[in-house]
């Protein structure tokens, strides 16, 4: 359109593509009629290109306006989280202290009852070695001491000793139940 | 060997046979003195219970054994039938068990007696008495004089062993010193 109407500036419209031709008024009635066929033609068009193209305006500038609101609350929000930075990493330290002495004192309960565990065995053991030891020992003296008895006794008993026991077993089978 | 029930069967069923004809202390007797000649010659059990050998063969050994021991009717008709049933091979078993089994008619228990140094006669009497007041029974001593003991007395009857030796206090010294 830009060209047309060049061309109708510069006159070159008379011979041109509408074939008009002439001079003087009907060329300039020919031209209203022209421009307002054009108009007629182009009105509804471009009102509904601009007014389509308004909207779109309308909506980009609330998009952007919204984007400003969600970037403004976004800011504030960071600036609060910023202001509780410091808050939130106390509070973190102190969780992970509080974690790490509970897991300290966990630990230290379980390596306490293995301990125990350990020491109790071992006083078990050693109760059983001493108890065996004691008993080997034991056993080791009454045996020396019965078979010096055996000697003394087949050395010592005499002929009235034998009588002797040999009477005494003969009265205990009296008290024998039947 | 013969199982000692079967061998109890037998003395049973010889008992039951003999006892009322009062022939049970010959028949022991005889059985014994075979069963005697039975130790000292293995051999006969050996040929008794050698299926190899006709029974005809065995019938005759058996009666000459019968012949030279001179038993009598009961006990030979005893063996004849022992021969029959293949049992003669265990005829001191059975024997044994007929001791008893007229032992356990008769009432007698044998009692083994144990001593370091042998009993006297009033020892040997006092001991008698109390071990059938004891047991009830008629008792049937047997003496045997042991020196591995070191004084005192131990008496088997049946599986009841009574020990009053010096031993088995020392025995039992040890067990209380060991507890």
């Amino acid at each position: 359109m830009g060209d047309l109407l060049l061309d109708i500036m510069s006159g070159g419209w008379m011979g041109g593509p509408l074939g008009l031709v002439g001079s003087g008024l009907p060329r300039v009635v020919n031209f209203l009629i022209f421009v307002a066929a054009l108009y007629y033609v182009l009105r509804k068009p471009v009102s509904d290109f601009f007014r389509q193209r308004a909207q779109a305006i309308a909506r980009e500038l609330e998009a952007a306006a919204r984007a400003r609101d969600v970037a403004a609350q976004e800011l504030a929000q960071m600036r609060a989280r910023m202001g509780r930075l410091e808050e939130e990493i106390a509070a973190i330290r102190a969780r992970a202290e509080r974690e790490a002495e509970a897991e300290y004192e966990r630990l230290q309960r379980e390596a306490q009852a293995e301990a125990e565990k350990i020491r109790a065995l071992a006083e078990r053991e050693i109760e059983m070695a001493r108890r065996a030891a004691e008993l080997e020992l034991k056993t080791f003296l009454v045996e020396r001491v019965l078979a010096r008895a055996r000697v003394l006794l087949r050395q010592q008993v005499t002929e009235e000793d034998h009588r002797r026991l040999i009477a005494q077993f003969i009265e205990e089978l009296a008290e024998v139940p039947r | 060997m013969i199982p000692t029930r079967i061998a109890r069967r037998y003395a049973r069923a010889l008992a039951e046979y003999t006892f009322p004809r009062q022939e049970h202390e010959v028949v022991n007797q005889e059985l014994r003195a075979l069963a005697e000649i039975f130790r000292e010659t293995p051999l006969l059990g050996e040929v008794f219970a050698n299926p190899v050998i006709p029974r005809a063969q065995k019938e005759r050994l058996l009666q000459t054994l019968i012949e030279r021991a001179g038993v009598g009717r009961t006990t030979a008709t005893f063996l004849h039938l022992l021969l029959k049933n293949y049992r003669v091979q265990h005829l001191e078993a059975i024997a044994r068990a007929f001791a008893e089994e007229v032992d356990r008619r008769l009432g007698i228990v044998n009692v083994e007696v144990r001593t370091a140094r042998p009993l006297q006669d009033d020892e040997r009497q006092h001991l008698h008495r109390r071990l059938e007041r004891l047991t009830g029974k008629t008792v049937r001593l047997r003496e045997v004089v042991d020196e591995r003991l070191l004084g005192g007395v131990q008496a088997r009857v049946d599986s009841e062993v009574y020990d009053g030796s010096l031993d088995a206090r020392l025995e039992a010294l040890r067990r209380q010193l060991l507890l």
